[in-house]
């Protein structure tokens, strides 16, 4: 009789054990809501197509980083050793952003910017976003180190934005994280209306001149001067700067093909879905739901604001010293932001909005790769000052 | 007209880069320095075998790791061999931000660390470098000094030396807080100001550069392509014009099937022209191949 009850008890301690590990027993309002938002980015994917390569991805991940369990268990992001934690190392030291940078190197035509050099002053113009939401930071009482990193956002750049994230401020890593991403999803919708209220119906007419043909010296010269030039003189932008001109060079030497055809392809597929995945996963409700990372979404948006204003508004000064066929539509500056090809996507619908024989992608692929090299050279600077 | 320019422009991009190449040529080859020295010691570190001495902390600035054998310390301006650190071993290995002691109580037969000298023998102390004639660093300290209290930089690898507060073999001076650049920096300029107009500035001068220097580029590219026309017109047929050259008929049979694509003319329904890269549908079943035997 004893013996049974002994075996009643340790049964009834074992089911108990198992509810009380389970994650109905676990749950807080703030898992529920992140599913909910995780649930909602993989809609917009598949619904809206906004960005589906990484808001799948980060969707899932908030979802996966988000089932409650009991700590000790090992399973989770934030528990030394376990799976998950080994493929957010790659996030949480910055392996992966230069990685993704040797793809988008790869990937990434610079002809348009070799033909006419003077879209990559537009680059650099909009990185004045970063700096403007680093200022108001800072206005909101952020320290320094946490306002650079959300600062960084505004250079629609979530390689560079993690990359900066994880030696500035890597507490902040998912909120600043997911919130480059999502932005960099909504361009089409951010960019438009500001684009709008700071162009005349003229200047939105303009017709570009023809690029001309690059040569193929061109194209392997610029990936080795641009890294001599840029890393020269920022130095802590290396490692993005360092991989991203590599990547160049294996697309544009003509030798390498199976080589850049690795890094654009399977490699950089690879870390997007690791860096998306464990970005997502990082986003637990008890770090991430917090008044901070309210602030950080909302200054998110207004440096994607300012940089695309500051883009716009650097041409149309730009324009007064350029004459006839030189000037330049002010609808590619909002592509000075990184944001590719999504932003030179935007500046070529609107315009074929108002003129529909305005052809302006290829123009705006030029500052749209200069964006590329103008954050990760921003980042550099950011990180030489405050790191 | 055009070399003039080219040579401008180029002059112009070589300046700006000149400008900003800074090479210090009196670069040390190894970058170590004295870092804190204790002279008496009676209830401070002790050695591996229990004593009691004076010692001396060697500090690793750099953010590689540095090898110390063969180097050389001394106490005497005339003698900069004085002791040399052996060579060949992992344990002179100084690893970056990292200090290293070393016991100067002349008794040598300890090991690798102890010295051959005391530092109550005179005020001067200096590290040399391998060629014993390049002085990696070297410092006066005041005598006497206080039993167990040390001499050294107020901060890790800094210029500054004083009597420290407490002390710290093997550790860092001072206090070293992670986030103190940006408080600094923050503290400073509060408002971000100075933080966008250097930052801009550098952005812009990167870009700048590359602006120019491509816009140099353009110009050549330019330059060069008119020349090879100017010369093909003059006879000489360039080859990759030859190579290039399109039968008439290929732009015809690309018009026609574009033509027939939008317009949806079918004059074959079952077929469909593609410049699409095709792939057979292939299966063993249909192959003779696999219904031969691999065998004579």
């Amino acid at each position: 009789m004893i013996q049974q009850d002994n075996l009643l008890s340790f049964l009834l301690n074992s089911i108990n054990k198992i509810i009380l590990s389970t994650g109905f027993a676990n749950v807080e309002i703030g898992n529920i809501i992140m599913i909910i938002v995780g649930i909602m980015f993989i809609y917009l994917a598949i619904k809206k197509e906004w960005e589906p390569m990484l808001l799948v991805p980060i969707g899932f991940g908030m979802i996966v980083g988000n089932i409650p369990f009991l700590e000790g268990t090992d399973v989770g992001i934030k528990e030394e050793g376990t799976v998950l934690n080994i493929l957010y190392s790659g996030v949480r030291h910055g392996w992966y952003p230069p990685l993704v940078f040797l793809g988008i190197g790869a990937m990434t035509d610079f002809s348009s910017l070799i033909s006419n050099p003077k879209l990559l002053l537009i680059g650099a113009a909009a990185q004045f976003g970063i700096f403007g939401a680093y200022a108001i930071a800072l206005a909101f009482g952020f320290p320094a180190n946490e306002a650079g990193a959300i600062g960084i956002i505004g250079g629609a750049d979530g390689p560079t934005a993690i990359f900066v994230t994880s030696i500035l401020s890597p507490h902040l890593l998912g909120a600043i994280a997911v919130s480059a991403y999502s932005y960099m999803a909504l361009v089409p919708v951010i960019q438009p209306p500001v684009m709008r209220l700071l162009t005349t119906k003229k200047e939105r007419l303009i017709h570009m001149k023809k690029p001309r043909a690059v040569t193929q010296t061109e194209k392997v010269v610029f990936p080795i001067m641009g890294l001599l030039l840029t890393t020269f003189i920022v130095p802590s932008g290396l490692p993005l700067l360092g991989m991203l001109f590599f990547g160049n060079l294996l697309k544009e030497s003509g030798v390498t093909n199976r080589l850049a055809d690795t890094a654009k392809g399977p490699m950089i597929d690879i870390v997007t879905i690791l860096l998306g995945f464990t970005v997502g996963a990082s986003t637990q409700a008890a770090f991430f739901l917090t008044t901070k990372s309210i602030f950080i979404f909302m200054l998110g948006a207004f440096s994607f604001i300012i940089a695309t204003a500051a883009g716009v508004m650097f041409v149309k000064i730009f324009n007064l010293f350029l004459k006839g066929e030189n000037k330049i539509n002010p609808l590619i500056g909002n592509a000075g932001v990184s944001a590719v090809p999504a932003s030179a996507r935007v500046s070529h619908m609107m315009g074929l909005k108002y003129d529909p024989t305005n052809y302006l992608i290829m123009h705006a692929m030029g500052p749209n790769v200069a964006g590329v090299i103008g954050s990760a050279v921003a980042a550099g600077i950011i990180l030489s000052f405050l790191s | 007209m055009i070399h003039n320019y080219i040579k401008m422009r180029l002059s112009i991009t070589l300046l700006l880069l000149l400008s900003l190449f800074s090479v210090n040529m009196s670069a040390k080859s190894l970058n170590l320095v004295i870092n804190e020295l204790l002279v008496t010691n009676t209830e401070n570190l002790v050695d591996d075998y229990g004593n009691r001495s004076g010692w001396i902390e060697i500090y690793n600035p750099s953010h590689r790791v540095i090898d110390i054998g063969g180097c050389y310390l001394t106490n005497d301006t005339l003698e900069p061999a004085k002791y040399k650190i052996p060579e060949g071993d992992e344990i002179t290995l100084v690893a970056p931000l990292s200090h290293i002691i070393f016991y100067a109580d002349n008794k040598t037969h300890f090991g690798i660390f102890h010295t051959n000298f005391t530092l109550q023998e005179s005020n001067y102390i200096a590290l040399y470098d391998r060629d014993q004639t390049t002085c990696l660093d070297s410092v006066v300290y005041p005598l006497p000094m206080p039993a167990n209290f040390s001499y050294g930089r107020l901060k890790d690898g800094e210029p500054e030396w004083g009597m420290l507060a407490k002390t710290s073999p093997a550790n860092n001076n001072a206090f070293v807080d992670k986030g103190a650049a940006s408080k600094v920096f923050a503290e400073r300029d509060p408002y971000g100001v100075v933080l966008a107009i250097a930052s801009m500035s550098v952005v812009f001068l990167a870009l700048l550069l590359l602006y120019t220097l491509f816009s140099l580029t353009a110009k050549f590219s330019i330059y060069v392509t008119k020349e090879r026309i100017r010369k093909t017109a003059k006879g000489e047929k360039s080859e990759t014009i030859v190579e290039t050259h399109i039968p008439a008929e290929v732009y015809a049979s690309i018009a026609m099937a574009i033509h027939e694509y939008q317009e949806e003319i079918h004059d074959v329904e079952d077929t469909i022209l593609t410049i699409q890269r095709v792939a057979k549908t292939y299966s063993p079943w249909s192959s003779k191949i696999y219904g031969l035997r691999n065998f004579l």
